[in-house]
């Protein structure tokens, strides 16, 4: 536990001392930022802002566009660096479990997201400043599923890393599979037999527009999220230890 | 077998295992019984009551609901409006809650303007879509229809530039009325009377249309004769008498009225006397019945009033011509819907006993007049006063009798109304044909819907804009640099 923490805060320390992540943080305001002036622009949110967390986070550019694209931008390096830099081979070698070795990496990654998300709740602070009426219960259920959401993307990003030490492998890697994540079951969401059943089962979108950033908290998407990021922890781990059974 | 390739194969099998316990893990919590919502906004609008939740509990498996979110009326996106916004984000919640809640009885589509066109068309087609249905739930052969307008209230848009609102909205009640009735496996019964000149249901110059939309509108329908065959259906309907009821139809009709069962009559300007004398004795204790003659009103053309058309015996009726106070008529006004009536008999409003409420559901222009038989056609004749005639008359008793009926009777004076004219008046009977049966009742299950509106002035705006836009950014740019520069160093 100890060595896991310590991997964690150095990890942790990382983030926080890389320039490279705070100018794709930088980047991700500027998006949020543009969009949810372009989103508080429209008469229709003026007329009612209970529709800018459905908007923003539900069936919005973020989702479909920026979510799936900036988690494996953040964790190409945890693994897919390390290899490039040669440091991974003594990190595996290290007293320290891989299960640790994993979970360290990814958790940091994930305390390093809230930051993403902490710029998005502070637009919504920034209204509520203004005077703006809220409904906190629906922004606070749109940033729980996109937190989730990204959590999930984060996980799929760290699989990717853990491939090689390709660095466009990783990054190209992780966002082709969150994009297929959201993509496929859209595709087939219509369609009338198990496809269709399936496909509304994992269609990600639904669950934050119809559920999240409606203020309805849904145990199955909950689930879903949690369970297919540790599919995707387990898979890292998996790809790690082979690394020493295949060399 | 080499022990790379050994190793190998247990990698696979492991991640095979994992990929199998994670769909395990995820069936399982997809299970109805496991399954869990909870409604966490301020409004609590976006969940299921119980008392729905029990009804789709009722339904039988491979029961389907249908919802259609398409932006048909423009005018509820004039000036910004949020009414498709609003009205589609809680349909689509609870839709979905819908089909979780029902324990997997209950299949749910959502349709909307960006679905595969190919998807939308098939639906359509398959569910016969009228514009302005929003959902369609079946059930085997049943299907309970529910418009936009039973689902909300809607206050429209002013032309000062105000922005249609929604006011109200009743989806999870209309939801749970329509699981129940269609729950309970049984259509209501409505005998269309056709032995006394009406003509066939099959017709499809005649009553096919209107066989249709009963069927539709979730009728089982019963052809008979006369009142005598239709002692057990739940609603008779009458679609215009051309002939007088042979004396044990006439007294199976009077045993009818007297039960307080209820009754959908239209008569046109053409029934002979004997009939319209006959309803108008059957009637006279609701305070309704029959006149004679044919409403006409003047045609408006380029400022000119006139007269001596055979349009002018084709009544446009404008939502400002709709009783405010009937359920009926209220959805209609508030959707501001025109209906058009061709050849037109005018009705009778007068006071009936003491047991019966009437309420005049329809009523002509005030430049209307009765064109009376042996004068001009469609002009107006000396003593043929121009005013207001009823065109429509509802009447109940103001307590249900010893056997819960109310007696409710609709009476119209445009038989045409159910053939070919049925197109532009097909809500108005729906509703005609909800209130019959006891079911339209707009205030119940109505919930308020808040609005947040947020106008702030242009300064304010620009300072949000470049905070979000220049100041957060602008701020990370600078820590990342800041990072980069004593890095260097």
């Amino acid at each position: 536990m100890r060595a896991f923490a310590a991997l964690w805060r150095k990890e942790v320390f990382a983030f926080f001392t890389s320039p490279f992540v705070f100018v794709l943080l930088g980047f991700w305001f500027l998006l949020n930022g543009l969009m949810f002036s372009v989103i508080l622009d429209t008469q229709a949110v003026q007329n009612d802002l209970s529709l800018l967390p459905p908007y923003l986070f539900g069936s919005g550019l973020l989702v479909w566009l920026l979510l799936p694209a900036f988690p494996p931008l953040l964790s190409i390096r945890l693994f897919a660096e390390e290899h490039r830099m040669g440091t991974l081979e003594p990190l595996l070698t290290a007293p320290i479990r891989d299960v640790a070795v994993v979970l360290a990496k990814y958790f940091a990654a994930c305390v390093f997201f809230l930051l993403f998300w902490g710029g998005v709740l502070l637009l919504f602070l920034l209204l509520q400043l203004h005077h703006a009426p809220m409904d906190w219960a629906r922004i606070w259920g749109g940033m729980l599923g996109a937190m989730l959401v990204s959590f999930l993307f984060l996980a799929t990003g760290l699989w990717a890393s853990s491939w090689g030490g390709n660095l466009v492998l990783a990054a190209g890697g992780g966002a082709a599979l969150n994009y297929l994540l959201l993509f496929v079951p859209a595709l087939f969401e219509l369609d009338e037999g198990w496809l269709g059943r399936l496909a509304r089962m994992t269609h990600l979108p639904n669950f934050l527009d119809r559920g999240f950033a409606a203020g309805l908290l849904d145990s199955y998407a909950v689930v879903y999220l949690l369970s297919m990021s540790a599919l995707f922890l387990f898979l890292t781990w998996v790809r790690l230890v082979s690394r020493r059974w295949v060399p | 077998m080499s022990r790379r390739l050994r190793l190998g194969m247990l990698t696979v099998f492991a991640a095979a295992c994992a990929v199998a316990f994670t769909i395990l893990v995820l069936y399982t919590f997809s299970r109805p019984g496991l399954r869990q919502r909870w409604d966490l906004s301020t409004a609590k609008n976006h969940g299921l009551s119980t008392r729905t939740k029990e009804a789709l509990l009722q339904l039988p498996e491979g029961s389907r609901l249908t919802a259609f979110l398409f932006r048909e009326d423009p005018s509820l996106q004039w000036f910004g409006s949020t009414v498709y916004d609003q009205a589609f984000q809680i349909l689509r919640s609870l839709v979905d809650d819908a089909g979780i809640r029902s324990g997997g009885r209950l299949q749910t589509l959502i349709l909307d303007q960006q679905s595969a066109l190919v998807a939308r068309e098939r639906e359509i087609h398959r569910l016969d879509r009228q514009p302005g249905e929003t959902i369609i739930l079946e059930v085997g052969e049943q299907k309970k229809v529910l418009a936009f307008d039973d689902l909300f209230q809607i206050a429209r848009p002013s032309r000062d530039g105000t922005p249609a609102r929604l006011r109200k909205q009743r989806i999870e009640a209309a939801l749970g009325d329509a699981a129940i009735a269609l729950a309970a496996g049984k259509a209501p019964t409505a005998a269309v009377i056709v032995g006394y000149g009406q003509g066939r249901l099959d017709d499809s110059k005649g009553l096919a249309p209107f066989a249709e939309f009963l069927q539709r509108e979730n009728w089982n329908l019963q052809a008979v004769d006369g009142p005598g065959q239709a002692a057990n259906a739940d609603l008779l309907i009458i679609p215009g008498q051309p002939r007088p009821f042979l004396p044990h139809d006439a007294e199976a009709m009077h045993q009818w009225l007297q039960a307080g069962k209820p009754l959908l009559l239209s008569l046109d300007p053409n029934a002979p006397p004997s009939v319209v004398d006959f309803w108008n004795q059957e009637l006279e204790e609701r305070g309704t019945g029959f006149a004679s003659g044919l409403v006409c009103e003047p045609i408006k053309v380029m400022g000119e009033l006139l007269t001596g058309r055979s349009d002018n015996a084709q009544l446009e009726i404008a939502s400002e011509q709709l009783s405010p106070q009937h359920p009926i008529t209220l959805p209609l006004i508030e959707a501001q819907r025109y209906l058009l009536f061709a050849g037109v008999r005018p009705v009778l409003f007068a006071a009936g006993t003491n047991d019966y409420t009437q309420d005049r559901l329809i009523r002509s222009k005030p430049l209307a007049w009765v064109d009376q038989p042996g004068g001009q056609l469609f002009f107006q004749d000396d003593g043929e006063a121009l005013g207001i005639v009823p065109l429509a008359v509802a009447a109940e008793r103001w307590s249900p009798n010893a056997e819960g009926q109310w007696g409710r009777v609709v009476v119209l004076g445009c038989a045409e109304s159910m053939r070919s004219g049925l197109v532009y008046n097909r809500e108005f009977l729906a509703r005609c044909l909800l209130w019959l049966h006891g079911e339209a009742s707009e205030d119940r299950g109505l919930l308020g819907l808040g609005e947040m509106p947020f106008r702030p002035e242009r300064a304010v705006m620009a300072r949000l804009h470049n905070i979000s836009i220049f100041g957060i950014p602008g701020v990370t740019f600078l820590v990342a640099f800041w990072i980069f520069w004593r890095r260097r160093r």
